[in-house]
């Protein structure tokens, strides 16, 4: 799932300062399981702002919404009538989410409450960590389920480099080295072999927007139909 | 064919030295520096922004040595700095320029150095590099890469070896070692013909080099390695002094 | 709660009371709740409590609030009198809203400061206090027993005893591995346990089996084993007993590395009851050995004991000569203190260290021990042939990831016993699992025989007969708000919360309603019935006065949240003492610190409390194992949301008491109170109290952001 943490408070409460009626609009997805916008940590960023906003004698009001998932345009519409009362939106959804309520709601400004941190996964309550990086060129067949784009910050795809050392990263002496953690898997499951052959450079057209249609639904949206 | 390769040819016990390119754009101490080690080395090795430090670019500098000091210089270039275009134009730069033998090396990551929120480019790996050098017709580089013989990752660092060769390393530069145990085992366990090795020895600002001179002989003596790469960072002034120790 | 059935009883005390502004406001905040509202003469004493039930009987009501002195709480003063009526003696609630302290009797009665919020807060909770029904739980009655030896033995057979169908897992081939230190008749005891077992119906064993998951809730758990031939069955459980302990290792003093002249205890006494060995192993000859317990991490009494009996058996031959060296050990055990005089009695010397300890000189070929000798103040030194320490647990691996495997984590002594362990002893983290002998850590097997017997009893207690009754739909999850981030299956201290299609549901078997899962659950999905946040925010708005709306801004002072199982109890031993609750301290109850939520607090000082308290279990005696140390997490959190703020964290405290602990319950306020003071009122007041006026005349506000919530 896709993980966020919360932005700095003083970075929101500046963002928002100017603005008389915020809506604090939390997301019950992936931010929601991350603990940083779902309801709960909505109501609590409200209940803080309106803290902040008296003790700065600032004539403001938190409003909370919260809907399903902040990038599926029925439920943003869910938001709509909080929205018109809003002279702002503070969202505390994912990038993609903040995106497109912006794009839904264009008459009002849209502040960014998270920093999106990664796509990761949920280690134990309140733990994540990353394990993907979206390359859209995905090698882990190869390197035994173990991503050295995410883990290796060289993204090092032909073996380790010089500086890792006692399965640690040259980066830093807590991090495991990537490499280290895929030669032992690959070798656990005898797959070792797999890694000789020369992994070509990987394709960087990643870098352009991403636009995906499923298979299925390519006559829909082609020019023709 | 480089007087590097000549001599690696010729089955001379070669030394190499590794200098910096300066943190400003004065050439002048490192042309003296050079000119003091005479004809001490048997190649200079140039840095590619070591420790993730900006330095001069290495092409420049290469090419002025070779202009202005007659030196034969391998060119350290590091995948952190250039995308596949950058590292290409850079090979081609010093092609140009006179430069015949190139070290490819990934390059300390980007956070130790003293530009920690540098974007690290990495778009390609060393093995993806040396393939990248080796495919280029306007340049025929002798081609080198780095080994980590104490790594605790001994099958991994014989795989990309292997990797290293089959991608066109003729010779190669170990990280700084103290004793031939580890060269010798990851030698071993990579198999194959055993690759040209310079190992590397390092000394510290002010460390009395008898035990790399010694370790320099038995390695010699023992043939597990090529040759010797002597480097001292931390006071690159001393390093005349030091290779004429060194110089077998 | 129908409100033709509640009844509010309001006591006007002495004279002129009656009249009062303060009696007034009273009397209207029971007004604006939906229930009928009496006035009462004089309600203390029996005559008094006798004149209330009687009147509760005659109109039929369902419930009834008093609002009295605290004469009136007196240990079931008003009970007696409704159960003498044929009344439920708990059908009523009775407030203390006088001034007066207990024992001031002569005093004239006057209404207590704030007695009209605390009315209303009173009859804001009960607007959502709900009855449920109980309902049969499908359960199944098979228990899995898991470990070999003596505790492992004596908890299977208590379990075939109480009737239930048990499956034996051991770890090894052996039921009856050696237990050295237990002794002789343990030994042939366990030997009798395991020939019956074997032999008994309703027992399955599995030996060298390994237990490869444990899924679901108490009493209806599913496991999966795999048998030494590596095949896996799929049991259905009811519960399970933990009887394996972690691996033993040696407790060496540091500094000393085990080398071949350094054996476990058990090892020694192997070798002193066989002499051929001895000799083998050291020679013929003189012989110089060197016990230690205890010089590591603490021993217990039981191995001190065994020590000493090793001890005196080595040296009942004169040729040898023993030292025995003891640190730390758990209290004296019975009958040591005369073993030790015979043990001196047989020429053991007996060196003990209250600080200082053993040093290793050289090993090899002898050992050259060097120790301060405390009596004298000196340093001695004297060579060993042989040194034998006792064990402690050192969990391994496997044992780590069978710990895993039943949910529950591996405490710094290396056992599986809860921090909290006070509360509950058998209990481990997660219901329907319960702890026995060497999973407890260095038990005390004097004791296995009744923890085995114990565990028996929580069966019969959660399981009864395979069908027990149990109160559903207390703990609600509402899925439409859910979004399965299992949060609330993750924090429950009692490893209630199973997943149902997909979804968190509440095992009420084992449920304790701390509400630790509601507090944490990002999307508010959780309610607990009768404690739903909706209550609190109401209670919390009637404690800030504002539902009667005439109390003066400057009485919010320091809003107490306190846990119904430790510092509820506390402060109410406290009033009956004579202390009640110093001016400015509101009450709200909560069941566990687990549910005070943040947002609960945030409002609290938005509501214009000039602070908050919460009064916890102690963290290592929280009653529902854990709830306390989630609240203590969060707090840390708090605080640092209230700085952000601007706020500052010195207007949040925390402390934890005990139900007994009436004294230390009532300091942690009044120190709050102190700080208060100091601090001064909080600069959100003004802005509360506008918001108040506000909210009162402002009857409608077209606006989504009407300021109030
Ligand atoms: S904590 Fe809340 S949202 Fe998460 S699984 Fe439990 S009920 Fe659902
Ligand atoms: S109320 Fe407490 S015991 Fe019950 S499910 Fe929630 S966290 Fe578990």
């Amino acid at each position: 799932m896709i993980v966020a943490e919360r932005k700095p408070f003083e970075e929101i409460a500046e963002a928002s300062a100017g603005f008389r009626r915020v809506l604090v609009a939390g997301c019950g997805t992936c931010v929601a399981v991350c603990l940083t916008g779902g309801e709960k940590e909505a109501g609590i960023l409200a209940a803080q702002l309106d803290i902040a906003a008296q003790l700065n004698q600032r004539e403001q009001a938190f409003e909370v919404g919260c809907v399903e998932r902040q990038c599926d345009r029925e439920f943003l519409d869910e938001l709509a009538p909080q929205i018109e009362q809003a002279d702002a939106v503070l969202s505390l959804a994912c990038g993609a989410g903040i995106q497109f309520l912006a794009e839904k709601f264009p008459e009002v400004p849209v502040l960014a409450g998270v920093n999106t941190t990664f796509i990761g996964i949920n280690d134990d309550v309140g733990v994540w960590q990353e394990k993907c990086r979206s390359c859209r060129d995905c090698v882990l067949t190869l390197t035994g389920g173990i991503c050295p784009m995410s883990l290796c910050p060289k993204g090092m795809l032909n073996g380790p480099c010089g500086g890792s050392d006692d399965g640690k990263c040259e980066t830093d002496p807590e991090r495991d080295c990537a490499w280290a953690l895929i030669s032992a898997r690959l070798e656990r499951t005898g797959r070792l072999g797999g890694l000789e052959a020369i992994v070509p450079a990987r394709d960087c057209r990643n870098a352009l927007p991403g636009k995906q249609v499923h298979p299925a639904y390519e006559r829909r949206y082609s020019a023709h139909e | 064919m480089s007087k590097l390769a000549q001599a690696l040819d010729g089955g001379k016990f070669v030394l190499t030295v590794e200098l910096d390119p300066p943190r400003g754009s004065d050439l002048k101490p490192l042309t003296e520096l050079t000119s003091s080690l005479g004809g001490k080395a048997d190649a200079l090795v140039i840095s590619d922004n070591r420790g993730a430090v900006a330095r001069m670019s290495p092409v420049l500098a290469c090419h002025h040595l070779i202009k202005h000091a007659s030196a034969e210089v391998i060119m350290t270039l590091a995948c952190r700095d250039r995308n596949r275009l950058a590292l290409a134009s850079e090979m081609l730069a010093a092609a140009a320029g006179g430069v015949e033998n190139l070290l490819v090396v990934s390059g300390d990551f980007t956070t130790l150095g003293d530009q920690p929120g540098a974007q690290p480019v990495f778009d390609l790996d060393s093995v993806q590099t040396l393939q990248l050098a080796a495919s280029l017709e306007e340049a025929a580089f002798f081609l080198g890469a780095v080994l980590a013989p104490d790594s605790t990752l001994m099958g991994m660092q014989a795989l990309k070896l292997r990797k290293k060769v089959q991608a066109g390393a003729a010779f190669f530069i170990t990280k700084p070692i103290s004793n031939g145990e580890g060269l010798g085992a990851l030698l071993a366990q990579a198999g194959g013909e055993a690759p040209r090795v310079l190992a590397g020895l390092e000394l510290g600002p002010e460390e009395d080099p008898a035990w790399a001179v010694e370790l320099a002989r038995e390695l010699k003596a023992q043939g597990q390695a090529a040759g010797v790469h002597l480097s001292c960072p931390e006071n690159q002034a001393r390093l005349p002094e030091l290779a004429g120790q060194l110089a077998l | 709660m129908s409100a033709a059935s509640l009844g509010v009883f309001l006591c006007q005390g002495g004279r002129g009371t009656a009249d009062s502004l303060e009696f007034k406001q009273l009397r209207w905040a029971a007004e604006a709740a939906p229930g009928a509202v009496f006035t009462v003469a004089q309600s203390c004493q029996a005559e008094g409590a006798q004149a209330i039930a009687r009147r509760i009987k005659e109109l039929g009501l369902g419930a009834a609030v008093v609002g009295a002195c605290p004469l009136l709480h007196h240990p079931g003063q008003l009970s007696r009198a409704l159960a003498a009526e044929g009344l439920n003696p708990d059908m009523a609630t009775v407030l203390d809203l006088c001034a007066r302290a207990e024992g001031e009797r002569s005093g004239a009665c006057a209404v207590a400061p704030g007695a009209a919020a605390a009315l209303s807060q009173a009859l804001s909770s009960l607007a959502f206090s709900q009855e449920l029904g109980q309902e049969e739980m499908a359960v199944s009655t098979r228990v899995l027993v898991l470990g070999a030896g003596l505790a492992a033995l004596m908890a299977a057979r208590s379990m075939l005893d109480a009737g239930y169908e048990v499956v034996l897992l051991s770890p090894g081939k052996r039921l009856t591995p050696p237990e050295p230190l237990l002794g002789p008749e343990a030994a042939e005891r366990a030997g009798e346990l395991a020939s019956g077992l074997e032999e008994a119906s309703g027992l399955g064993l599995f030996r060298q089996g390994r237990l490869l998951s444990l899924g679901g809730t108490a009493g209806q758990f599913t496991a999966r084993i795999q048998d030494r031939g590596g095949e896996t069955h799929a049991l259905e459980l009811g519960g399970v007993v933990v009887a394996q302990g972690p691996p033993l290792g040696l407790n060496l003093p540091p500094g000393i590395e085990p080398n071949e002249r350094v054996i476990s205890l058990s090892e020694l006494k192997g070798l002193a009851s066989a002499p051929e060995h001895l000799k083998k192993r050291l020679g013929e000859g003189p012989l110089k050995v060197a016990l230690a317990v205890g010089l590591g991490r603490q021993s217990d009494p039981l191995t001190l004991r065994a020590a000493t009996l090793a001890a005196m058996e080595l040296a009942q031959d004169p040729e040898r000569e023993v030292v025995l060296f003891t640190g730390n050990a758990k209290v004296a055990g019975p009958g040591l203190e005369r073993l030790t005089q015979e043990a001196r009695g047989l020429g053991v010397v007996m060196v003990k260290f209250t600080s200082g300890g053993l040093r290793l000189n050289a090993a090899l070929p002898r050992l050259a021990l060097e120790w301060d000798e405390e009596v004298l103040g000196r340093v001695m030194a004297d060579e060993f042939d042989l040194l034998a320490v006792d064990q402690v647990p050192q969990p391994d691996d496997d044992y780590r990831g069978l710990a895993g495997t039943l949910g529950l984590a591996v405490g710094r002594d290396g056992s599986l016993q809860p921090e909290a362990i006070s509360a509950l002893p058998l209990a481990s983290g997660r219901g329907g699992e319960w702890l026995v002998g060497p999973a407890r850590g260095q038990g005390e097997p004097m004791r296995w025989a009744d923890e085995a017997a114990d565990a028996a009893r929580a069966a019969r207690q959660l399981l009864g007969r395979g069908a027990p009754l149990a109160e559903t739909g207390r703990v609600l999850v509402d899925r439409k708000r859910c979004t399965i981030c299992l949060t609330c299956v993750r924090v429950c201290p009692q490893g209630a919360m199973d997943r149902l299609f997909r979804r968190p549901v509440s095992n009420p078997l084992v449920c304790t309603t701390c509400g630790t899962c509601a507090a944490e659950c990002p999307m508010e999905a959780i309610q607990i019935v009768g404690l739903e946040d909706e209550r609190y925010g109401q209670e919390i708005a009637a404690a800030a006065g504002q539902s009667s709306g005439l109390s003066p801004a400057g009485e919010r002072g320091l809003l107490v949240l306190a846990c119904a199982n430790s510092a509820a109890p506390a402060l109410h031993a406290a009033r009956l003492k004579g202390a009640p609750l110093p001016p400015g301290a509101r009450l709200i109850t909560v069941p566990c610190a687990g549910k005070v939520d943040l947002d609960m607090v945030l409002e609290g000082i938005r509501r214009g409390f000039d602070g908050v308290l919460m009064l916890s279990c102690h963290e290592d005696a929280c009653q529902s194992l854990g709830g306390s140390t989630w609240a203590a997490r969060r707090w840390e959190h708090l605080g640092n949301l209230l700085e952000e703020t601007g706020l500052g964290r010195e207007r949040v405290f925390r402390s934890g008491v005990a139900p007994s602990q009436a004294v230390e319950a009532r300091g942690a306020i009044e120190n709050a109170l102190a700080a208060l003071a100091e601090l001064g009122p909080n600069p959100l007041k003004t802005g509360a109290r506008v918001r108040e006026m506000l909210s009162r005349f402002t009857l409608e506000m077209d606006d989504t952001f009407a300021i109030v919530s």
